[in-house]
């Protein structure tokens, strides 16, 4: 693979600052937490509320996503926890479930693990990022916000609502 | 696919047809709301040879996805990617008239689509 399909942590940073100036410019609630001394570490997050349905049930669950820096595949990589409303963890199954498009187990695992998250040393979901740099790469020349264009990916996976003015 | 006798001729968008339009078969529907995309390989992704459809504005992005899958023949595992503006990638509940108003240009709304063997 080329080098032109990886990011710096530089380049993540920059991408990271401009995605979270939009999302203050719309108010969308992300948050960009900064580490000047280890700079792979910075991340953005937003807490959130998504609501579900599921058997006929409506359901809200609190979810926190977070976008961070992928120091050995150099991609920005998705991590999140989801809780249902007395504070349980959802399992993957349950987000299987929740998922635009249907897979299977199988390929569903095989995407998303619950693992160790390399900045908060805790469980939560993460997105494989093994592909991410293939795709990021047909794209990048003519992308506004390589973070932007990272979560196209994600949202087949989870529903995100992004809101559309991020791509204008 | 009826249209491929005309496929040299990409300045005129043809219909995409499909068999999700038989579910809604109200008779005085016919008057739909047409939308023209235009869509455009990236990266890796085979390239259309018709790039111009008139498309339902009611139709989810999804739904798009779909087609362009099946047009292109790729394999089940094969994932299709759909991209505004090579930036954005509309949730695929997202409608193509909301997309238009939001994104469109000289009448049309161009889409870039790449593919890829996986998600993440």
């Amino acid at each position: 693979m080329d080098q032109n399909s990886t990011l710096s942590v530089e380049d993540f940073v920059v991408a990271a600052t401009s995605f979270y100036e939009i999302s203050n410019r719309l108010a969308d609630g992300w948050k960009l937490i900064k580490d000047e001394n280890e700079t792979y570490k910075t991340y953005i997050k937003k807490h959130t509320f998504l609501q579900v349905e599921r058997d006929g049930v409506q359901s809200l669950l609190k979810t926190e996503l977070v976008i961070f820096f992928n120091l050995s595949y150099g991609v920005p990589a998705f991590s999140f926890n989801i809780w249902n409303s007395s504070g349980v963890l959802l399992t993957l199954e349950e987000i299987r479930h929740m998922s635009f498009v249907t897979l299977n187990q199988k390929e569903f695992y095989s995407v998303i693990t619950q693992q160790e998250h390399p900045i908060f040393l805790r469980p939560y979901f993460i997105v494989h990022p093994c592909h991410t740099a293939e795709l990021l790469s047909a794209l990048r020349q003519g992308s506004k916000n390589i973070i932007v264009t990272f979560l196209g990916l994600i949202t087949p996976l989870l529903k995100l609502d992004l809101s559309m003015e991020y791509g204008l | 696919m009826a249209d491929d006798k005309q496929t040299e001729d990409s300045s005129t968008a043809s219909e995409i047809k499909s068999d999700g339009d038989k579910e809604n078969s109200d008779p005085g529907k016919s008057d739909k709301v047409k939308i023209d995309i235009l869509l455009k390989a990236t990266g890796n992704a085979p390239i259309m040879k018709k790039k111009k459809w008139a498309v339902d504005a009611e139709k989810p992005i999804g739904w798009i996805m779909e087609f362009v899958k099946k047009y292109l023949k790729l394999e089940p595992d094969e994932k299709l990617f759909l991209y505004v503006n090579q930036t954005f990638a509309p949730s695929p509940d997202q409608l193509v008239k909301n997309l238009y108003e939001c994104f469109g240009t000289d009448g049309k709304l161009v889409l870039h689509y790449c593919k890829s063997q996986a998600w993440g």
